[in-house]
């Protein structure tokens, strides 16, 4: 049973990392919490559903699909909220309340458009039901959850360090003013990171069905609540600090199933008041301020 | 108050009290609501849950015993819905030496994986498995289960009777095949006394909610069942005080049969005349299920099939 929650969890966290990592980035470049990420969360799950209903398009596809898709409604989203936001004294935290009903908005609409019922995509979709590692037997979503998670931490990376689009966001995420100052054209840069974070989401929308076995308009508070305990543990404004986040988000959550399952819902409140008291910045808290 | 559960009853039953208001609770069945200080509340469309295990008890204890089914798996949500089954259920089967319960954990209702609880299940060798959910816990669970290969003689679930339109637009047929569950009166003619049968009301509302938008079952008729006797109390309440009405309700008790069976209440307010047989789905041709009535006998349209390993 311990291995069995040591490797699920690890291979589970990685798509928890997923879910983290968009709304991280946005934090990390703009300073703003997307508390809408849920939302954004579940409207690609929705799109993978239809994908998969009107057309069978395989999840991975959809993916892609998907991944451009939200991207491109990011860049207007961010034009159209983020500019005012920055420009307003308390920007973090009226961000809060502004994604809050952004997030409303879009549970309310999806609901009238799709109805408030469960709605999944068969595991067959991904092409086989399961794989067998060091003995222990792994659902197909979270092995390709999991490979896709990795792919997109490796973009993110790639993007970040290894682009001069990239170079320019980490100047932002160190300072904004500076940034401006230097002449880099802020809005641009913002915009690309936000239209990434969305699309993160969005990805990480197409598997929900599978990871959470199906899903609803309302799952968007679950999503933020794991998402929040994921990218604070690994480090607030870290995006690769997402990956540690989620993987022990998701080995501890699956030790706390196996040992003290009726708890295991207090973890992501633990996990979060625990590195709170201990490492405010952290777990990779130093990287960040010198990134 | 209608809510599939009991989440949202287990904050309106204080409120409804301290106002002196009755809450017409349709739905939330948890035991813990219903106390003898508390007039003001009433269950009009399902038993209290502490009745709806009764026959998964008395079946094991009487047919599947003789038939293998000795070790026991509980697993539930730890909400008054499914808690209240758990223990009511644990308490009925522990009357009987020959069942022994090898596995017994709840799980918060926000459980959405169960990979690694469903392998740890399994560790334990149990011939029945019984999980206790609300219907997003049971497609996760269903789900996962096949995903797992495991199989189990006897697997129970709550919803995939309860709402099974949409259990089985998540799980598939096959994913419900021998699945025990429990059977509503969308599955039994209960010649209701009262409003429409169960074949006209399902027109109706296929009617109003084309394209499966709202997936017709146990909350359907319940909401049906719940105006039907609201409007039945208010042509013989003596006033609209909240304890005429309820006693306008109670006046009821025992002379109504709905869409859900007899219309009985307990002294504290709860429904105790509708029952909830054991049914199984089995295969009917290559892409449905249907749910045939295994218990109690004077129910019982099919014998029961045991899934082998």
């Amino acid at each position: 049973m311990l291995i069995q929650a040591l490797l699920g969890g690890l291979v589970f966290g990685l798509y928890f990392t997923l879910i983290g990592l968009g709304l991280n980035l946005v934090f990390g470049v703009m300073r703003v919490v997307n508390i809408a990420q849920g939302s954004f969360v579940m409207l690609g799950a929705y799109a993978a559903f239809f994908a998969w209903g009107l057309f069978r398009l395989h999840p991975v596809w959809a993916a892609v699909a998907v991944l451009v898709a939200f991207f491109v409604i990011g860049l207007p989203l961010y034009y159209l909220m983020i500019p005012r936001l920055q420009v307003a004294k308390d920007a973090e935290m009226l961000s809060l309340i502004l994604f809050f009903g952004l997030a409303q908005m879009i549970e309310a609409g999806a609901s009238i458009a799709f109805g408030s019922t469960e709605r999944s995509i068969p595991s067959i979709a991904l092409g086989f039901r399961s794989v067998t590692v060091l003995g222990q037997r792994l659902p197909s979503a979270w092995v390709v959850s999991a490979g896709v998670s990795a792919v997109c931490v490796l973009g993110v990376y790639l993007y970040l360090y290894r682009t001069l689009l990239g170079t320019l966001t980490r100047a932002v995420m160190v300072s904004r003013t500076e940034a401006v100052a230097s002449g880099i054209d802020v809005d641009r840069v913002c915009a690309v990171a936000f239209g990434v974070g969305i699309g993160l989401a969005g990805v990480a929308g197409v598997f929900a069905p599978f990871m959470f076995g199906s899903v609803t308009p309302a799952m968007g508070d679950t999503v933020n609540i794991a998402a929040f305990a994921v990218i604070v543990v690994g480090t607030l404004g870290n995006p690769l600090g997402t990956v540690l986040g989620g993987v022990i988000y998701g080995v501890s959550l699956l030790l706390m199933q196996t040992y003290l399952s009726s708890w295991a819902n207090l973890l992501p409140n633990l996990l979060l008041v625990a590195v709170l008291l201990a490492r405010p910045s952290g777990l990779l808290g130093r990287a960040t301020r010198n990134a | 108050m209608s809510d599939s559960g009991s989440v949202l009853t287990a904050v309106s039953v204080p409120i409804a009290r301290e106002h002196k208001m009755l809450l017409l609770n349709t739905t939330g069945t948890g035991a813990p609501f219903f106390t003898k200080d508390n007039p003001y509340i009433v269950l009009l469309a399902d038993p209290v849950s502490t009745v709806w295990p009764k026959y998964i008890a008395d079946f094991i204890k009487d047919q599947g015993v003789a038939n293998g089914i000795k070790r026991v798996a509980i697993l539930y949500s730890t909400n008054d819905f499914t808690n209240t089954q758990a223990n009511a259920l644990r308490g009925f089967l522990k009357q009987s030496d020959k069942v022994e319960i090898v596995f017994d954990q709840g799980v918060p209702t926000s459980t959405s994986n169960y990979n690694v609880l469903i392998g740890n299940i399994a560790a334990a060798k149990p011939d029945a498995v019984i999980e206790l959910g609300y219907v997003g816990n049971d497609i996760a669970f269903l789900r996962n289960l096949q995903d797992s290969g495991e199989q189990f003689p006897f697997l129970f679930t709550i919803y995939s009777g309860l709402e099974k339109e949409e259990v089985q637009k998540n799980v598939g047929a096959s994913g419900l095949a021998n699945v025990f569950t429990y059977v509503t009166g969308a599955y039994i003619d209960y010649k209701p006394t009262t409003g429409m049968t169960n074949e006209e009301y399902r027109k109706v509302w296929e009617a109003t909610y084309p394209g499966g938008h709202v997936e017709y079952g146990i909350n359907a008729i319940a909401g049906y069942m719940s105006g039907l006797v609201i409007e039945s109390a208010l042509a013989v309440t003596d006033s609209m005080d909240q304890l005429a009405l309820r006693k306008a309700i109670f006046s009821l008790s025992g002379k109504l049969r709905t869409l859900d069976g007899p219309f009985e209440l307990d002294d504290m307010g709860g429904q105790i005349g509708e029952i909830t047989p054991l049914g199984q789905f089995v295969a009917d041709g290559k892409d449905n299920v249907k749910l045939n009535t295994i218990y109690p006998p004077a129910f019982a349209n099919a014998k029961p099939v045991f899934e082998t390993k």
